[in-house]
């Protein structure tokens, strides 16, 4: 052919596409990073360093070289970022902000200029780095959008604040963003100028791109709830399916959208870190406050009890006294620490690292002023409950409780770390069918099963109060739900009147254990109000525990106003706040003012927290718990039935009434959740929780690429063995195609417009027999049919074989064996035969 | 082009003395051995033209006319000399010889051509005297040069083989080979065939400057070349030469797939928006012989792919007539062929 270059024009609209998007991608990936000038110098340089690129690919020097001189472009650029700040004479001639535009440009102009060069080069040359290339592409335009993984579609912020100020919605504006980024690389990947054919790696490339919109397709089929939990109800499991003999983590989870950094007793990081994908912005950053609150019990260190203490923070706050700006210790920074009950006197700070002696770090407790309160009518799913029995609660509402929160830490309650208390509650999701250590009494119970499907990750399972029992389920929907279990509880059936003479402790109990359950602060406000109350009961009652409670919680009824507005932030103690103050609170509060002042006189008192559903939201059998559902209580022990909920019901109310349900959405969940049923129930393996909802997808894009490349290989020895047994017409066509297969497998094959005899006589220096090996082909399907096919030694057996035997003869000896083996296991070197 | 030495074995049990005959050609062997000896007496005068030398045989074997196109002095007339002598005339008797020149000039005159009545006094009566076209080679050289009433008088001479004199037909010789010449450069003065004229031809080949060795050894040789003109190498007989034509067309198999191939270029040629007018279904009909003779002299019995690819750019070349601003012709047909081909080509 001629030496000259052809400018071929029909490729400069592609290649132009090409440039704007390496130059959009290269201004999206600084965008963020630096400043304008390397914004511009970046843009500028890559598509230069395209062009450069494009073009050098034409010439003959060999790749390995031009990527030197790339990386010899980007040194350039660099040196003269360094020499511009640092030379004196330049620095004085420029003046130091242009010498430090000169620094940003050089360095970032030159470094993408050499790396869009690099990345044309290697796919001008190899069609196949074309992906390379591509991949670039997308990791660059994907990087700045990436905080929104996990479902937080208003990150990043400031395309999301762009887009409500438009009036988008930024999750459509990122499902845009990506599905023109697909269409963009899916068509450079396709795009060819002339008569060049696509590559298979393009096909296979376009093919993964197919299956990966299928994934997201599947994945994003149904709204996935991320929303935040109200009372520390989800988030991540600590220490998966924790061996219930091991002490050492009995207590199971962390709270609320705290994250275990997994240091081995190291410092935990405040609730208020918001590293754990920031569902709760107000919590602000910092980082720095990796304080511990710890209780007085803490089993590492000693049982010293250790104080909050934030890196940046100063001095540390003792006794429940308020510390930091504005005396809101708890809020956002987290840099003061936390009042804390101490009991070793003078609570020991405690920097971040403690060593707590093999001891798990106890996880933080719920603040009562620090929830975020129950937002009425959240509509996000948090979990589906399929009942096995029918059940109506005498309280008129299905109380699912999680944590209990019966230790009084000198501001509130909060999880017990006592092994001797509240071994009613399951600590840690079944792997096997679990026993609740100390389930409830049967009197006054009855047992209903059910099946829960957790559609966001919780810290603790959930059961209708009273579990005797939770078994692992299978999950019928892992891109769906995140885990399931069966728990059977015996719930409540005995009617409130029916509770009166009865105690309110056990009489197993020890003398600490009672005490324990009947801590109050040492506010005499609380009993003086209780003695108020109770006073106003009959004579013949008044002694009752039962009728006293009642006659407390018909009082709260009465003087509490619910709202999720007010917080208590910032008190001291927020019940106290709460309860002499305004009156206005949400069921955090309520439950807490209920307890306390059921412990003044004397009662078993505890909080308890899950979720409350409505027996009007039972479609069925089925109930979707909402986020909105999340709910605290107060519970009361009694004799011989053991803990009851007694729950406050507020007369005044200052949030809206809740949304009603979505009957779709429950029947929709409901039905997923049901998917599966009649297959094994307790299969412990198959309940395995996902990570990800979009683990599976892999799993599959994996197995289908597995069978892919099964299926070329099949192909490949068919076509390899096919002369063997065709016989008749069709051995000439099917010899040929295995001697072209040999051929490609070391690469070389017939270009398009090449006649068998001219691609023959190409390949001679390698297979000198090819020219023989072509005419018979050409001779069969040419031939003159009228002659006698057994006169024309183009059809016979033999001269095949013995052509197609001189030809692996050929190759072996033209051909290096490293050359040989790697055509054998390239699956798709049959694809350029034509 | 082929390797003379693998063409055939026809050739070396035909010890031909010249002058004597040869064993009739009754297979597609003895063409072989006749497009052999004509290959070495031709490549034996003529010097790197290895390639024409092959097209002018193909033409010669497939009743077809050629047309070359060269500067002045690169061996056309050379070449036209030395077919005219390795054919012998072997019937004397009638009044056809071997080999004709005319010089186109623009005053030729049509009856300078075809030969014109003269009246004899001796006799009192007009006799005819042929022209120079009653001859088996006729070279034309510089036709371009003549106008075009001398053209057309040439043109029923090619295409019907026979001419026209005093309204009074006469037959030409079955072996009627024209080898015309026309020359680039002088476009001052010069008449340019019509395409009619053109498609009368059956190949327009285009000579470039031989090669520098080749050039070395025709300097080196001049004077061997005067002294012995070849004539101990062996030469065919015209029956031979019509003999061959017909077992071509017999023996060599043209499959359906190959004319479907030729006709799905004719269309391309048709509908390629650089082309103005496609290929003519005549030059359908004179490819096919070509063809065959191509096969024949490449050793194969039947027509294949790399015969087609060979022989489009020039069978159909000169038959295109291109839009202004159209890439080489060249390009253009080899871009109309390269579907039908693949077709014909693939696994």
């Amino acid at each position: 052919m001629t030496g000259r270059v052809r400018v071929h024009w029909g490729r400069i609209p592609l290649l132009l596409l090409r440039l704007l998007v390496l130059g959009g991608a290269a201004g999206a990936v600084t965008f963020g990073v630096v400043g304008s000038w390397g914004v511009v110098a970046a843009v500028v340089g890559t598509v230069l360093g395209a062009v450069l690129g494009q073009v050098v690919s034409g010439s003959r020097v060999r790749l390995p070289l031009l990527l030197l001189g790339a990386v010899a472009l980007w040194g350039v650029g660099a040196l003269v970022a360094r020499l511009s700040v640092t030379s004196p004479w330049l620095v004085d001639a420029l003046g130091p902000s242009s010498a430090l535009r000169v620094a940003t440009a050089a360095r970032f102009g030159a470094g993408a200029a050499a790396l869009a060069a690099a990345l044309r080069m290697m796919a001008a040359r190899v069609p196949a780095l074309l992906g390379v290339e591509l991949a670039a592409i997308v990791v660059a335009v994907v990087l700045p959008l990436a905080s929104h993984r996990d479902g937080l579609v208003e990150r990043p912020l400031w395309l999301s604040d762009w887009a409500w100020h438009l009036g988008y919605d930024p999750a459509h504006v990122l499902l845009a963003i990506g599905g023109a980024v697909a269409v963009v690389v899916g068509g450079l990947l396709m795009a060819r100028g002339g008569d060049q054919r696509v590559s298979p790696t393009s096909w296979a490339g376009l093919l993964l791109l197919v299956l990966l919109g299928v994934s997201m397709v599947d994945v994003a089929g149904l709204p996935k709830p991320q929303a935040g939990n109200d009372l520390g109800l989800t988030g991540n499991e600590e220490g998966d399916d924790p061996l219930p003999t091991d002490p050492g983590n009995w207590p199971g989870g962390s709270r609320g959208e705290q994250r275990n950094e997994g240091k081995g007793g190291g410092a935990r990081p405040e609730q208020g870190e918001g590293k754990g994908g920031g569902a709760r912005p107000e919590q602000g950053e910092g980082k720095g406050g990796g304080g511990q609150p710890e209780q007085g019990e803490g089993k590492g260190g000693g049982g010293q009890p250790q104080q909050g203490e934030g890196k940046g923070g100063g001095g540390q706050p003792q006794q429940g006294e308020g510390k930091g700006g504005g005396g809101q210790p708890q809020q956002g920074e987290g840099k003061g620490g936390q009042p804390q009950e101490s009991k070793g006197g003078g609570g020991q700070p405690q920097q971040g690292e403690g060593k707590g002696g093999g001891g798990q770090p106890p996880p933080e407790p719920p603040r009562i002023d620090d929830d975020t309160p129950p937002s009425g009518g959240s509509p996000a799913p948090m979990a589906v409950v399929l009942f096995g029995d029918d059940y109506t609660p005498p309280s008129g509402g299905f109380y699912f409780r999680q944590d209990v929160w019966s230790h009084w830490n000198g501001s509130r309650l909060v999880d017990s770390r006592r092994p001797d208390v509240d071994r009613d509650v399951p600590r840690s999701f079944p792997s096997t069918p679990t026993e609740v250590v100390e389930p409830p009494p049967e009197e006054g119970r009855q047992t209903v099963t059910g099946r829960v499907f957790l559609a966001v990750k919780h810290n603790k399972p959930f059961a209708l109060e009273g579990p005797a029992s939770l078994a692992p389920e299978r999950n019928p929907e892992p891109s769906r739900f995140v885990r399931a279990y069966r728990f059977e509880s015996r719930a409540q059936t005995i009617e409130y009147p029916a509770l009166a003479g009865r105690a309110s402790a056990d009489p197993t109990w020890t003398e600490d254990v009672r005490d324990y359950y009947v801590r109050t602060p040492e506010d005499s406000r609380y009993a003086a109000l209780a003695e108020e109350i109770v006073a106003a009961l009959p004579e013949d009652v008044r002694g009752d525990p039962f009728a006293q409670a009642l006659a407390i919680k018909l009082w709260l009824d009465e003087h509490i106003t619910y709202s999720t507005a007010e917080r208590h932030a910032g008190a001291a103690d927020p019940t106290a706040d709460f309860l002499f103050g305004s009156r206005i609170g949400y069921c955090v509060h309520i439950a807490h003012a209920a307890v306390m002042l059921w412990r003044s006189r004397g009662i078993a008192a505890r909080v308890g927290a899950g979720y409350h559903g409505s027996p009007d939201d039972l479609r069925g059998a089925a109930l979707v718990l909402r986020s909105g559902d999340a709910h605290a209580w107060p519970e009361l022990y009694l004799e011989g039935v053991g803990w009851i909920v007694l729950d406050i019901a507020p007369q005044q109310s200052l949030d809206p009434p809740p949304e009603p349900g979505d009957d779709d959405l429950t029947e929709q969940l409901a039905e997923l959740a049901r998917s599966e049923e009649g297959t094994s129930p307790n299969d412990p393996t198959e309940s395995t929780p996902k990570a990800t909802p979009g683990l599976p997808m892999p799993r599959v894009l994996l197995a289908v690429l597995l069978a892919m490349l099964v299926g070329l290989y099949l192909v490949k020895l068919w076509r390899r063995l096919a002369p063997l047994w065709t016989r008749g017409p069709a051995l000439p066509r099917v010899a040929y195609r295995r001697a072209l297969d040999q051929l490609a497998e070391v690469g070389i094959a017939r270009q398009l417009g090449e006649t068998r005899t001219s691609f023959a006589a190409r390949a001679r220096n390698l297979a000198p027999s090819l020219p023989a090996l072509a005419a018979l082909s050409e001779a069969a399907l040419l031939g003159n049919p009228m002659i006698d096919p057994r006169a024309r030694p183009e059809l016979q057996r033999s001269t095949w074989f013995q052509a197609l035997r001189t030809l692996s003869h050929d190759l072996r000896a033209h051909v290096p064996a490293r050359r040989r083996l790697l055509g054998l296991i390239n699956p798709i070197s049959f694809w350029q035969v034509r | 082009m082929t390797d003379p030495s693998t063409a055939d074995s026809d050739f070396q049990q035909s010890e031909h003395i010249t002058h004597t005959l040869a064993p009739p050609v009754t297979d597609l062997n003895g063409c072989s051995g006749v497009a052999h000896r004509l290959r070495q007496r031709l490549q034996a005068m003529v010097r790197g033209r290895n390639d024409v030398i092959e097209l002018v045989i193909i033409a010669l074997l497939s009743d077809g006319h050629v047309l070359l196109e060269d500067y002045p002095g690169s061996g056309k007339t050379t070449l036209a000399k030395a077919l005219g002598d390795a054919i012998i005339d072997d019937r004397p008797d009638d009044d056809i010889v071997t080999i004709r020149r005319i010089q186109f000039t623009p005053d030729l005159l049509p009856s300078d051509v075809t030969g014109s009545t003269i009246f004899d006094p001796n006799t009192n009566r007009f006799f005819f005297r042929p022209g120079p076209i009653f001859a088996h080679i006729v070279l034309a050289d510089e036709i371009n040069r003549t106008t075009p009433k001398v053209q057309s008088a040439l043109l029923e001479a090619m295409a019907e083989k026979q001419t026209t004199c005093d309204n009074r037909t006469r037959k030409l010789d079955d072996l009627f080979f024209v080898v015309a010449t026309q020359n680039p450069l002088d476009l001052a003065g010069t008449f340019p065939l019509p395409s009619a004229q053109l498609d009368r031809f059956l190949f327009k080949i285009k000579m470039r400057h031989i090669d520098r060795q080749s050039e070395l050894e025709i300097l080196a040789s001049i004077r061997a070349r005067k002294e012995s003109p070849g004539d101990e190498l062996p030469r065919v007989t015209r029956t031979e030469i019509l003999d061959s034509r017909a077992v071509i067309e017999q023996h060599v198999h043209v499959d359906a797939r190959v004319r479907e191939c030729l006709v799905d270029i004719a269309n391309h040629t048709r509908a390629h928006p650089q082309v103005l007018q496609g290929v003519s279904t005549r030059a359908l009909v004179l490819m096919i012989p070509a063809l065959q003779a191509r096969a024949m002299a490449q050793g194969r019995n039947y027509v294949g792919a790399d015969d087609v690819w060979a022989l489009a750019p020039l069978v159909f070349g000169h038959r295109l007539a291109l839009a202004p601003g159209a890439e080489a012709m060249e390009e253009v047909v080899r871009q109309c062929c390269a579907q039908p081909l693949e077709a014909l080509s693939r696994a």
